[in-house]
């Protein structure tokens, strides 16, 4: 298999495993390009990207950039502040307006789940989706991936566990479908209040003990506290999810079991995770950071050869 | 004059019930009516090859924005809507803008379908502008012709006033219609929680949302020793509350679009398929295709929620809930139903939801003012809407067409 089997990046739902498989080898590719002295291919010269950025993002939006700026795309940047979605413009006018101007490919964050779906339907463009609501976040999953399976080889058999608010996840969501079509097995623990009910409906374990299910996994990923996405209080303070669900030096300290530390950034030091545990051994948050690079020049680089540049507006 | 020719009969109330019958329709009456085949005459004849008569159907709940949301649905796509669909009679809910809660806002319904071929039966608000604050003037609603009561698809939150209305309106002639729904549970839900909904990140409306309502609403209705009907039942666990109520004064109503999708539909964010009330689990589904053909639960209606492309062609969340489906009754019923069918489900949109509002059922006899739907369950639709609705659902193939509806001397044969 040389080609993705979708014309977009909606969401891992739609991805086969083939197709994870070679993004993978096509990111073991460029990450050996960004360690190189000069840290740029010429691929895709002739292509024009817009980041349209509906909700705020840092690391994810700098990535994509970088990503896009290596494989010498050009690049077009777009986000909330600046848009005329707040002066009541549709968001396919918003983005017809942007492909009118002869762009190729769409890398989209938007706050509603589905949007990225939606846009693939309406516009004439290769979607990439940079995070839909509590939906999905297919690279940040892909990065995750890539970077369990530098560390533990193959992600068939492994014990991943997801930690913290999976409700309002769509890093959760994602990472589930993405471990689950890799052959590994999935476990999440958080407060009861933030697991959806229906969780194990998509073959998923849930643990609410943190300590017995560090124990068991291979891998733990700790998610952020999405305070701006819960509408209600889900849980009576930060302090107390911090002793309930909070990775400490003292707890890892006393489990026998050599696991490896994910988290999405941005951390909340003290809350999720502490500063000890976040800047251990054990920790591999730096190198998602970097893999994310090379993880999303191929999504985008393996998108771009699905661009029709007849059909192309 | 009008020739019906070899139509099967579908109305329970009547003695020629599932059989074959030539009719004769004369200056707006029913002259003749023969198992044996009329020579045709004069006139206009209607034939097809499975054609089918039932009295006009009535449509309960039918959305229709006028006055407020004309751009919508106004009164004459609405009505023109129901007749295509094979209606003979609506009952609009009283969302409108303002909201229907006064005697002037009944009588403009009224008047809207006074010379059209399709009735209106206008449902007033039970609180005043929908607010579920106060009580609205039901008396004198009630003497301008309301049908029946209900703040639509918004529910009566405080239990206080809904035991108040409860006791107010027993001795009126309209019933109350209550959809219920617990809207704090409910709060911000996208579609039904369930596998679907949590594989999407979409909020889930719980299934206990609707059976918490009911059963608060039938500790009210035994407290206040009256009546109510549940509008659009979605949930199995609901509709068993009501059935094990076992009260007379209890109905209960489903929409036709929660009888022929489930949640699974949603897969792929179509907005088309974000309705209120949500399309449930497969097995909701089934259990209430069951009551419906066993009669536990009384009334089917369209649902007719009419938008325009602004309010469905966005992002799922901001789509508006709701589906156009007056004009595909009868495809979406040839979706969820066998032909053979109909016979058992016939009343439950033509005579049923009419004794519900105690209004007189037309019968098929000769001699009495015609009030017919005749239609052909095997012939393609047809999908050339009147409404001004963009919301329909794709359908693959769609079976059933209406060939016309009369009622006296008006009809809309093309």
């Amino acid at each position: 298999m040389d080609s993705l089997s979708v014309d977009h990046l909606l969401g891992i739902k739609q991805l086969q495993p083939e197709d994870i498989d070679l993004i993978f080898r096509t990111a073991d590719h460029f990450k050996e390009v960004i360690n190189r002295p000069i840290r740029k291919v010429p691929s895709l010269r002739d292509i024009t990207i817009a980041n349209l950025f509906f909700e705020n993002s840092t690391r994810t939006k700098l990535s994509f950039e970088l990503a896009e700026k290596r494989l010498s795309a050009d690049v077009l940047n777009f986000s909330a502040g600046q848009s005329s979605l707040k002066k009541g413009e549709t968001l396919i006018d918003t983005v017809n307006n942007i492909l009118a101007m002869k762009v190729d490919m769409v890398v989209m964050r938007h706050p509603m789940p589905g949007a990225a779906m939606f846009l693939s339907r309406e516009v004439n463009s290769r979607i990439v989706n940079a995070g839909d609501g509590a939906h999905e976040h297919p690279t940040q999953a892909l990065l995750d991936s890539y970077s369990i399976r530098e560390v533990h080889g193959d992600l068939a058999g492994k014990k991943v566990l997801i930690v913290g608010d999976i409700t309002h996840s769509r890093v959760a969501l994602s990472n589930i479908f993405c471990l689950q079509k890799m052959g590994a097995e999935v476990k999440v623990c958080g407060p009861p209040t933030l697991i959806p009910k229906y969780i194990e409906s998509i073959g998923v374990k849930v643990e609410p003990n943190l300590r017995k299910a560090l124990e068991w996994c291979d891998v733990a990923n700790m998610l952020r506290i999405q305070l701006e996405r819960q509408r209600i209080q889900y849980f009576p303070s930060l302090r107390e999810y911090s002793l309930q669900y909070g990775l400490t030096k003292q707890l890892l300290d006393s489990i026998d079991n050599e696991f490896t530390i994910l988290h999405p950034g941005p951390i909340n030091r003290g809350v999720e995770i502490t500063t000890e545990v976040a800047d251990s051994e054990r920790s591999i948050i730096l190198d998602q950071v970097e893999n994310g690079v090379a993880i999303r020049m191929a999504v985008i680089y393996l998108l771009a050869d699905k661009i029709d540049k007849r059909n192309s507006s | 004059m009008i020739h019906i020719q070899r139509a099967k009969v579908l109305c329970p109330e009547s003695r020629f019930h599932n059989k074959v019958c030539d009719f004769i329709v004369d200056h707006g009456k029913v002259v003749r009516i023969s198992e044996k085949p009329i020579p045709t005459g004069k006139g206009t004849v209607i034939h097809s090859k499975d054609l089918h008569l039932s009295i006009g159907w009535f449509d309960l709940g039918t959305q229709i924005g006028d006055p407020g949301f004309e751009h919508k649905e106004d009164f004459e796509s609405g009505l023109a809507a129901a007749a295509k669909g094979g209606f003979t009679g609506v009952a609009p809910m009283p969302n409108t803008f303002p909201f229907r809660d006064n005697k002037s806002a009944i009588k403009y319904a009224i008047d809207a379908g006074a010379n059209h071929i399709v009735q209106v039966y206008p449902i007033g608000g039970l609180s005043k502008k929908g607010e579920g604050l106060e009580l609205a003037e039901l008396y004198d609603m009630t003497e301008a012709g309301a049908s029946a009561f209900s703040d639509g698809l918004n529910d009566i939150h405080n239990p206080e006033l809904q035991k108040l209305a409860l006791l107010y309106s027993d001795n009126l002639r309209p019933p109350l219609l209550c959809h219920p729904i617990d809207h704090q549970l409910a709060a911000e839900g996208m579609m039904h929680e369930g596998p679907t909904s949590t594989s999407l990140g979409l909020r889930g409306i719980p299934a206990i949302a609707e059976e918490l309502r009911v059963v608060r609403d039938l500790k009210l209705i035994e407290y206040t020793e009256s009546g109510m009907h549940f509008f659009c039942i979605s949930t199995k666990e609901a509709l068993k509350r009501i059935l094990e109520a076992n009260s007379d004064e209890l109905s209960s109503s489903v929409a036709i679009s929660n009888l022929v999708w489930n949640d699974e539909r949603l897969h792929d964010f179509d907005s088309s398929f974000k309705v209120e009330p949500p399309l449930r689990s497969e097995s909701d589904r089934k259990f209430l295709l069951k009551a419906l053909k066993n009669g536990n639960i009384q009334v089917l209606c369209s649902n007719h929620r009419p938008h325009e492309i602004e309010a469905k062609r966005c992002e799922f969340e901001n789509a508006e809930f709701g589906m156009a489906s007056i004009e595909v009754f009868l495809p979406l019923l040839m979706q969820a139903f066998k032909a053979e069918d109909l016979s058992e489900i016939i009343s439950s949109f033509t005579s049923n939801p009419r004794k519900l509002l105690k209004l007189e059922i037309p019968l098929l006899e000769e001699d009495l003012e015609a009030n017919l739907c005749l239609f052909d369950p095997s012939l393609p639709a047809d999908l050339n809407f009147k409404s001004k609705a963009v919301n329909y659902p794709k359908l693959n193939e769609p079976k059933g067409k209406i060939l016309g509806v009369i009622q006296g001397r008006k009809n809309n044969f093309a």
